[in-house]
């Protein structure tokens, strides 16, 4: 009885929501066009100091072909840390959010297997670790990096699930390996002084952070796309 | 005349426009994804001029900028970060009150609970 209440209630704002909806878009153009204008006649922000340095030094500084690899390993590793760590307090975040129990079954997900998908990314998923341990290996080289490479090879597990949607995952064991490498990747760091002092360690540096960030970024994607996707079964141990 | 700001910029108040009018919690979190494209799409075109390189492979002239390029690689690991948190809070808020408008939501939280 409340919720015919309700829709009637919502019924009776339609007929403002229209002319609601009007005035917001019209406010919002004459922002877009008082934005477009100060752009037009301020310009863009120059940062050429800043530029010129990294331009000039990072090859020297860091040992890095690569110059993005070499400000968010280097020069700003802070940011690095905390961006790890907010994906990890978001995969943690999820886990407690999904914790209610589901009384679904996951019987009829086993009968969506599709023989074609199924050859084509059996086919194609020793490629995707191949192609995805290549940018985190080669990252401080070529275009690549941790990040890059971790989300690449966060497909792996996708491919899986399209593959074999009714195996039984258990994620609880990512999730202990997403913290010890967050706790690799603090520790390592702070090496990174004994990376500007020796030469010949510093392309190690660079490797080996690239590699661990790369894994756990792999690690929180791969746990938020299971807790996604068996939202509604018990396939998930930990559950 | 249509460069990498303008279009950010505009998408930007297109995101504005669909978290302020609409009322539907998917919608409002598609506009949260679309603002941070734009962001991120305007933070790599300031300062960027045509014919410049990727900064890779030990090139020193003629290189973009590699300070946001670098800053964006955060900013879109965040933005995953955000839409996945955002989504999991909605079929929270889907499984208690049984619906995906703002209002209604609102309105059942007043009347003590699901139905």
């Amino acid at each position: 009885m409340k919720i015919s209440k309700i829709s009637k209630a919502i019924k009776a704002n339609d007929a403002k929501n229209g002319l609601r909806r009007i005035l917001v878009a019209s406010f919002i153009l004459g922002i877009t066009i008082i934005f477009l204008f100060l752009y037009k006649h301020i310009g863009s922000v120059d940062s050429v100091e800043l530029y010129s340095y990294y331009k000039k030094m990072y090859i020297h500084d860091t040992y890095s072909q690569n110059a993005v690899t070499a400000i968010y390993l280097n020069y700003r590793v802070f940011d690095t840390f905390f961006e790890a760590l907010l994906l990890m307090i978001c995969v943690t975040g999820i886990m407690y959010f999904f914790k209610e129990k589901s009384t679904y079954n996951n019987s009829e997900y086993k009968e969506k297997k599709h023989e074609l998908l199924e050859a084509a990314l059996n086919f194609l998923y020793p490629i995707i670790i191949v192609f995805g341990i290549y940018l985190i290996l080669y990252g401080s080289k070529s275009p690549g990096g941790g990040f890059q490479g971790g989300a690449v090879l966060a497909a792996v597990f996708m491919s899986r699930y399209l593959v074999n949607p009714g195996a039984i995952w258990h994620v609880d064991s990512l999730k202990n390996v997403e913290k010890m490498l967050y706790l690799l990747i603090v520790s390592f760091s702070s090496l990174l002084i004994l990376a500007n002092s020796y030469i010949e360690f510093k392309s190690l540096y660079l490797i080996i952070m690239n590699f661990l960030i790369g894994f756990k970024v792999f690690c929180g994607l791969s746990i938020i796309f299971f807790y996604f996707a068996y939202i509604d079964t018990d396939s998930l141990e930990s559950w | 005349m249509l460069n990498g700001e303008i279009t950010s910029i505009i998408l930007f108040f297109i995101g504005v426009y669909g978290i302020i009018a609409r009322r539907n919690m998917v919608k409002s979190i598609i506009s949260i994804g679309i603002m941070e494209m734009a962001i991120i799409l305007f933070l790599l075109s300031v300062n960027f001029e045509k014919g410049m390189r990727a900064p890779v492979s030990g090139l020193t002239s003629n290189i973009s900028d590699p300070l946001p390029q670098a800053l964006m690689i955060t900013a879109i690991i965040i933005g995953v970060a955000v839409n996945a948190i955002g989504l999991s809070l909605f079929i929270n808020i889907y499984h208690k009150y049984g619906t995906t408008n703002w209002t209604k939501a609102a309105y059942k939280r007043r009347q003590g609970g699901r139905k």
